[in-house]
């Protein structure tokens, strides 16, 4: 799988790797990236329903939720909320 | 009158130049609750069938809600309803800051202003006392300018709401700006124009009383238990303001682009324009609406460069995406420089957005052409033409006469096809949230009572992925079709309740939602309504306001989005190429509220809600 992420958790360009076995769960997913990525922990909660109010994980325009699971193929983009508009 | 409500209502007419306190209608406040709820309900008082925009008894509306004046969260909101001159219809614009907050502190839930003063006024409230002042040196004066003129006129820490030079020129799409530089606007649909019509250039407000609340322990409670969670959960909006959400919206497919026909990605454009690079190069500082704990208001100033700003309130992320994205312009210091226009003119900028993206296609294709615009050449993704044209708007010169007059007739007069890329659902222009990416929110837009507006239903925050425990509500996709046209009805009626007790759409986000806002409900006003209550008055109001439409002709056939939205799938990579299947949406949509096939409310579904 492949990842990237948006500003202000990632420079917004860069793909990186991470091996993970088919049908992996979300949860599993954001505890590897928050393995990974330093700067994610501001904004990790104790539920990845909780996590989610700071960043959102895309597989092209579908927003993962928590009871989702990943495959080895997909593309990930970390990107901030979407709360409506004003 | 119960608690949350001062019980009195403020007439002004200015064509007497007289001004009267009224006791507020209980039974309406109690059916309507306050805010757009029962603003509209004097609307459809004071008006027949037969009144236009125009006509000067057309009442101009201020209306806050029970909420307003009390600590609960994010209750500093107003609302301001009158019959658009912009769309011909029901018009309403929802506004933030604390100017409500002030007017209720002043011992007035609300300000009903009829008739056309013979020379320019402004109207002065202070603490029950009211006057009407002459304001023939402000007219003219922009919102920024005329701010700290008006407060040392009276008093320093007062709020102003005024309209801006645009309005006082005929512009259709001019809103009623709040609080000088801090620019809070009550942007659509061409209230500006009513305001200045009538020759009122501001209202102008200071209240130091306090609003009564039937169990204060129990909402400070409430509050406190609510508070943090909000805070947290929406605590980068402080600091990169409602940007945030820029780049989210290119991923999902809802950012507009190019007038809503571009067919690439945007993701390099979205990054130079999102609420990180918003954080980095130009906001100073988050600004907090009444009793808010969020503070997504963001004030910027771009210190030099030939986008130089002052300090002053910063683009929200519609007029981010309108007057960037869907211009293609990805120049964040611009959007900054673009936004103040707009301010200062005092024009809506979602319609500004949608116009100079239609001016842009309209070069393109051959629709306009330099004689038009004054010899400037239109370019996609040109910053200084994009200044241009909002100059041409605010100023009316060349094209932007014509602009000035909203969408509709400017595609109108244009001819030849230009309704095709005239982004408006009943005149008034799309938000920067693309229907092809929720079709709930496709059927919301198209059966919104003032026209294409994102928060009259919100509803692609709930189709996308807010939850709502209390009225059992989870997320069922953005491309589901099933069900959305009873969600679009469902959040329709939640809306009504959170703009009529006056409390922030964002803050739903944070868990602030219809349950804990019917909480503080009670504890404010000491009345039982439940939950269901409420959404019944949210209901009611939503028809009502159907019902002054439908006197001017509304029906199914209006109820309907521009021809792209409906016939021009989104195929770049990563995008679903949905289009909103909206005749089966409506028909679900009509069925669940108890009117007609062809969209008309049916006689039993009036008695029911207690519609006159």
């Amino acid at each position: 799988m492949w990842v990237r992420l948006l500003p202000p958790f990632g420079d917004g360009k860069t793909w990186r790797e991470i091996d993970l076995p088919p049908a992996t769960s979300v949860s599993t997913l954001v505890q590897r990236l928050s393995e990974m990525y330093r700067e994610l922990h501001p904004y990790l909660r104790d539920s990845v329903d909780e996590t989610f109010h700071h960043f959102l994980l895309a597989r092209d325009d579908y927003i993962l939720q928590a009871d989702d699971t990943v495959e080895p193929d997909d593309r990930i983009v970390v990107v901030m909320p979407l709360t409506g508009g004003r | 009158m119960s608690y949350g409500y001062v019980g009195r209502l403020l007439r002004v007419d200015l064509g007497a130049a007289r001004v009267t306190s009224e006791p507020l209608k209980e039974e309406w406040a109690r059916k309507y609750i306050g805010g757009t709820g029962l603003a509209t309900r004097y609307l459809y008082e004071e008006i027949t069938p037969s009144t236009t925009p125009e006509d000067p008894h057309n009442p101009l509306i201020f209306m806050t809600g029970p909420l307003g004046g009390t600590r609960s969260l994010t209750s500093g909101r107003h609302q301001v309803v009158s019959l658009s001159p912009l769309t011909g219809i029901y018009g309403e614009s929802d506004c933030g800051g604390s100017w409500g907050d002030q007017l209720k502190k002043a011992g007035f839930d609300g300000i009903l202003v009829t008739g056309k003063s013979a020379r320019p006024v402004y109207l002065w409230v202070k603490d029950g006392q009211v006057e009407l002042r002459d304001a023939s040196r402000f007219w003219g004066v922009d919102p920024y300018e005329v701010d700290p003129r008006l407060k040392a006129d009276t008093d320093e820490r007062a709020k102003v709401a005024t309209v801006g030079p645009a309005a006082e020129k005929g512009a259709l799409i001019a809103g009623i700006m709040h609080e000088g530089p801090d620019a809070r606007a009550a942007g659509r649909c061409g209230l500006g124009a009513v305001m200045a019509s009538k020759r009122l250039k501001a209202i102008v407000v200071r209240g130091t009383g306090a609003v009564s609340v039937a169990d204060d322990e129990g909402l400070k409670a409430l509050v406190k238990q609510y508070a943090p969670i909000v805070a947290d959960r929406l605590k980068d909006m402080r600091t990169y303001g409602s940007a945030r959400m820029v780049q989210a919206s290119e991923q999902l497919g809802s950012m507009p682009l190019q007038n809503f026909k571009y067919p690439h990605r945007w993701e390099e454009g979205a990054a130079k324009i999102s609420g990180p690079a918003f954080a980095e190069r130009a906001i100073v500082k988050s600004f907090f609406c009444g009793h808010c704990v969020i503070g997504c208001g963001n004030v910027i100033h771009i210190k030099e460069g030939p986008y130089k700003t002052v300090e002053g309130g910063g683009p929200e992320y519609e007029t981010i995406d309108l007057l960037g994205a869907n211009c293609l312009v990805d120049n964040l210091e611009a959007l900054c420089l673009a936004n103040e226009l707009c301010n200062r003119y005092g024009l809506d900028t979602i319609d500004v957005g949608n116009l100079v993206a239609f001016a842009l296609e309209a070069f393109e294709i051959g629709l306009i052409t330099e004689a038009d615009t004054g010899g400037v050449p239109l370019k996609w993704g040109d910053a200084d033409c994009m200044i241009e044209l909002i100059r041409m708007i605010g100023e009316g010169r060349h094209i932007g006469g014509l602009l000035a007059q909203g969408m509709a007739r400017a595609a109108k007069a244009i001819g030849r096809g230009a309704d095709e890329i005239a982004m408006h659902v009943k005149g008034l222009t799309v938000s920067a949230h693309d229907p092809r990416a929720y079709n709930g929110l496709a059927c919301s837009y198209a059966t919104s009572n003032r026209g294409a507006h994102h928060t009259s239903g919100q509803t692609h925050v709930y189709e996308h992925r807010l939850e709502v425990p209390e009225i059992g509500h989870k997320p069922m996709g953005r491309f589901v079709v099933e069900g959305k046209g009873a969600l679009a009805a469902l959040t329709q009626h939640i809306m009504n309740v959170l703009d009529s007790a006056k409390s922030c759409k964002f803050a739903q986000n944070g868990g602030w939602t219809i349950g804990p806002v019917s909480q503080a409900f009670r504890f404010v006003t000491g009345r039982e309504d439940t939950l269901e209550d409420l959404l019944h008055h949210g209901e009611r109001s939503f028809n009502l306001k159907r019902l002054i439409n439908v006197h001017r002709g509304i029906s199914r056939k209006d109820d309907t989005l521009p021809k792209r939205l409906l016939t021009l799938p989104k195929t770049a990579p990563g995008y679903t190429p949905n289009l909103p299947p909206l005749d089966v949406m409506l028909d679900e949509h009509y069925r669940v509220r108890g009117w007609s096939a062809d969209g008309i409310p049916l006689p039993e579904t009036l008695q029911r809600l207690e519609i006159p």
